[in-house]
């Protein structure tokens, strides 16, 4: 180790090299913070060649490494390694290019989400993943776990909306994926590469694509009596054709913390409410809230708000995006799960987590992504209490069960990271799993990019069920 | 199981199919048994050669619409199936495949369609294959059925695995299953015809249309300076939108009549018609490099039209491969043979070739499937 951090001594200066605790610390956890890891070194490279220098020497050494951002990761992928180093990417942060004819932007990794559509939008252009944390999330965190965020249905997730990565791999090569097109010769190689939590390398340039920022929105808030009620609507809206931008549901503790939070006015006697969004062209979306409003009348809606001018949708929308931190008003602590059911059994679900939040003993707000099936239950619990933890842990790990069960998916966006490694062999079969093995190590035999992240099976002989996680039993990781 | 090398198997199990990949040096996939004449123009053309001793397998008795779900805009199929097969069960329901998958009429199965990786002119609204691959099974080089992805509309978990097999040309194994996002289609269409005195005229109202905030299903433009718009959405609202575009571009259009407009776009495609000699080849481009690709086929006899908003040229190409490889290094542009006889499907196309080497000896380690990047030292065909 000490020879290794003599190279990075030599490619950085003091000021980009962290080897202290104090700054380190910083660095031990992500947006999953009951994991905590400190890393040997955070490295800060502010160009290609330092990136790409680093994974050499990284490979040379066979010292595990993870890229970062601004660690907004909800799964603990960016996580620090045990005996590994960080590479906060948070410097190569600039807008390379921005093609307005083309509709396309090349971008450096270290990008927030929302400058991005802030850069494009005098050009009448705009970046359409909106992860609720595209404030502070960087672009590269966005691909590497495929973020999502309000407008997937319609829009698709991140990968949809990249068509080429410049890309380091773990040995340090650097290859082109994809090009400066929406379409592409051969395979999809930036489809692949998108969403694989940093196993296969880092991109050091994103070509992503660019929309037209929509001429007009029609946003609708409906109130239910009940949770079901609300999906219930979900199934009625999808069958009456109409494709809405967004559709997303609160329940009755998400709407007090974001009311608490930030005053968006919604209907405190709801017990669900409903968000719908149309965009598009004003002459097409006039015509699409017709029959919008035909299907909600049909739905049992207590109460129907119709956004009447952009300063109200985006308050709509600031309670909706304020909802997980929000909830932190409620609790000293909670866990959010990204479990996606099939939409036609939201009801049961949602019915299925209500009685698993009664046993457990603990309260769970709901707020998801509705138009997608993906739910995000916030397990409220205390730290401080005796297994307080422990007992989220337990019944988050029941509701990606029931996820599974009713033929979902243990996360729709925010990854597997360290969080749900567990739940991966209850997803895929040995075989697959030896093949996403396969795959990995045909990239990076070493296993040295983000190694203990989306595979199970490396770093503990048996996964629990429940309790402390795998990586903590082992003593490589610890929690708050 | 012992099998004599050349000869077409049509598996009836997985497990069938399993072990005679096991046993194989050497395997292609033929899309259907019974291949009619025009069939086989489309499902084993634009594919490698297929060259002795190769073991050939036939997806026709993968042939079922495994689960389609209407109320959850999904569907699951096996490979084997006709993708207008797919279509027409997903039309019954009011919804629709968005990446409108071309060659559908022509026979081209699911399989077929995501190994080539091919999307049609209405992708240009929601996106193209890739975008809309939930899931696939297949059987990788060392005999493995695979399952990857998942079947709901939103999935995280695990390697985008789906999405690669779009235009691998099945280098990576065997598709036997996949998912497919669906949406449901709009009630009412309109197709409209923008003529201009000049490719160049047309081309800046091509361009101008792409960046702006109408929402177009279709966007696209031919050599001629004819920009084909198509239109969809509620009742209710066609003329105020198609006046809309008239207006931004002081221009004005020409309907064309409902009875022309289904067979005109899965046509329009094939340049009207598949051709009957030479090469159907898919460009990937933007919309500014477009003028570039126009000015350096000039002199050349060809038929050219610019899709998807233009992020794709569809070029139909009669002269030698070489020639077009050298004409889009110049440019670099990188193209794909959708129809036609060719050594390798890809043209001009090496900036993935060592990522795809390092995959390929992960899913194929054996060469046994088809290599899309063959060079003399490593026979492409095992032969």
């Amino acid at each position: 180790m000490p020879d290794f951090i003599a190279h990075l001594r030599k490619l950085y200066p003091s000021s980009r090299l962290y080897e202290d605790d104090a700054r380190l610390t910083t660095y031990i956890s992500d947006g999953l913070t009951v994991f905590r890891q400190k890393p040997v070194a955070v490295v800060m490279p502010i160009n290609n060649e330092e990136v790409i220098e680093t994974l050499k020497i990284c490979h040379e050494f066979q010292v595990p490494f993870v890229a970062r951002g601004s660690g907004t990761s909800l799964s603990g992928g960016s996580l620090p390694i045990d005996e590994g180093i960080v590479i906060s990417l948070n410097q190569l942060n600039q807008i390379i290019e921005l093609d307005p004819d083309n509709r396309t932007a090349r971008v450096q990794p270290g990008v927030i989400n929302s400058n991005i559509s802030i850069a494009a939008a005098p050009h009448g252009l705009y970046f359409a993943p909106d992860p609720s944390s595209q404030t502070v999330c960087t672009i590269g965190g966005n691909l590497a776990f495929n973020s999502g965020g309000a407008h997937c249905l319609k829009y698709g997730m991140t990968s949809n909306h990249i068509l080429g990565i410049k890309v380091a791999l773990p040995d340090g090569e650097v290859v082109e994926l994809g090009n400066d097109s929406l379409e592409n010769a051969g395979p999809d190689c930036v489809g692949l590469f998108v969403g694989s939590e940093g196993l296969l390398g880092i991109a050091l340039e994103i070509q992503i694509r660019l929309l037209a920022i929509p001429e007009s929105y029609q946003t609708l808030l409906a109130s239910y009596d009940s949770l079901e009620a609300a999906g219930e609507a979900v199934s009625v809206v999808v069958a009456s054709g109409i494709l809405p931008g967004a559709m997303e549901i609160m329940d009755k503790l998400a709407i007090e913390a974001a009311e608490a939070a930030v005053s968006a006015g919604y209907p405190k006697d709801a017990e669900a409410l409903l968000i719908v969004e149309l965009d598009g062209e004003s002459a097409a979306v006039e015509a699409e809230f017709v029959a919008l409003s035909d299907a909600i009348s049909k739905t049992g809606a207590k109460e129907v708000r119709i956004a009447q001018d952009n300063a109200e949708r985006m308050l709509i929308w600031k309670g909706r995006k304020s909802a997980f931190s929000a909830v932190g008003r409620l609790s000293p602590d909670y866990i959010v799960q990204d479990g996606v059911v099939p939409r036609s059994r939201l009801g049961e679900a949602l019915k299925e987590i209500s009685r698993l939040s009664s046993e457990a003993g603990l309260r769970v707000a709901n707020v998801f992504h509705a138009g997608d099936g993906n739910l995000h239950p916030l397990i409220l619990f205390d730290a401080k209490q005796p297994d307080g933890l422990e007992k989220a842990e337990a019944l988050a790990g029941k509701i990606l069960r029931l996820c599974l069960k009713l033929g979902g998916s243990i996360t729709g966006e925010h990854g597997v990271g360290v969080e749900k490694l567990e739940y991966m062999p209850e997803m895929f079969s040995k075989s697959d799993l030896d093949t996403f093995d396969r795959l990995r190590r045909s990239i990076d035999p070493n296993e040295i990019s983000n190694r203990g992240k989306m595979l199970p099976g490396k770093e503990a002989p048996a996964l629990a069920a429940h309790g402390p996680h795998p990586l903590e039993k082992a003593g490589v990781i610890s929690r708050m | 199981m012992e099998h004599e090398p050349n000869k077409a198997f049509t598996p009836n199990s997985i497990e069938e199919m399993q072990v005679l990949v096991r046993e194989s040096n050497s395997v292609r996939v033929l899309g259907r048994e019974d291949l009619s004449e025009t069939l086989s123009s489309v499902e084993g053309l634009g594919s490698p050669k297929l060259e002795a001793p190769t073991t050939h397998i036939s997806l026709s008795a993968f042939n079922q619409i495994v689960e389609y779900l209407p109320e959850e805009y999904t569907i699951t199929v096996q490979a084997g199936v006709p993708a207008a097969e797919v279509q027409a069960a997903l039309a019954a329901e009011g919804q629709y495949l968005p990446f409108d998958p071309p060659f559908s009429a022509e026979g081209t199965t699911v399989g077929a369609m995501i190994a080539k990786g091919l999307s049609g002119p209405g992708s240009f609204r929601y996106g193209i294959l890739r975008d809309f691959i939930l899931g696939v099974n297949f059987i990788d080089g060392i005999g493995n059925h695979n399952h990857t992805g998942g079947k709901v509309v939103k999935n995280a978990a695990g390697f985008d695995i789906p999405k690669l097999m779009s235009g691998s040309y099945g280098s990576f194994g065997i598709i036997t299953e996949a998912s497919f996002k669906v949406f449901p289609v709009a009630p009412e269409s309109r197709t409209i015809v923008f003529h201009y005195p000049s490719f160049q005229e047309a081309h800046e109202a091509f361009v101008s249309l792409g960046r702006s905030r109408f929402t177009l299903d279709i966007l696209d433009l031919d050599s001629k300076g004819r920009l084909f718009l198509k239109l969809a959405g509620q009742p209710g609202s066609m003329d105020q939108r198609v006046e809309a575009i008239e207006s931004h571009l002081t221009h004005q259009s020409d309907t064309l009549p409902q009875e022309c407009v289904d067979s005109y776009w899965p046509e329009s495609v094939g340049l009207e018609t598949l051709p009957q000699s030479g090469l159907l080849v898919k460009i990937p481009i933007n919309p500014l490099t477009i003028f570039d690709l126009e000015s350096a086929l000039a002199s050349y006899s060809t038929e050219i039209r610019y899709s998807i908003g233009g992020y794709v040229c569809w070029l139909h190409w009669n002269n030698s491969i070489e020639k077009l490889s050298a004409l889009l290094t110049q440019l670099n542009l990188s193209g794909q043979v959708a129809c036609g006889d060719a050594e390798t499907p890809l043209i001009a196309a090496d900036s993935q070739k060592s990522f795809y080497r390092r995959l390929k000896s992960a899913f194929d380690p054996e060469d046994k499937f088809t290599e899309l990047y063959p060079t003399a030292l490593q026979p492409a065909f095992n032969e």
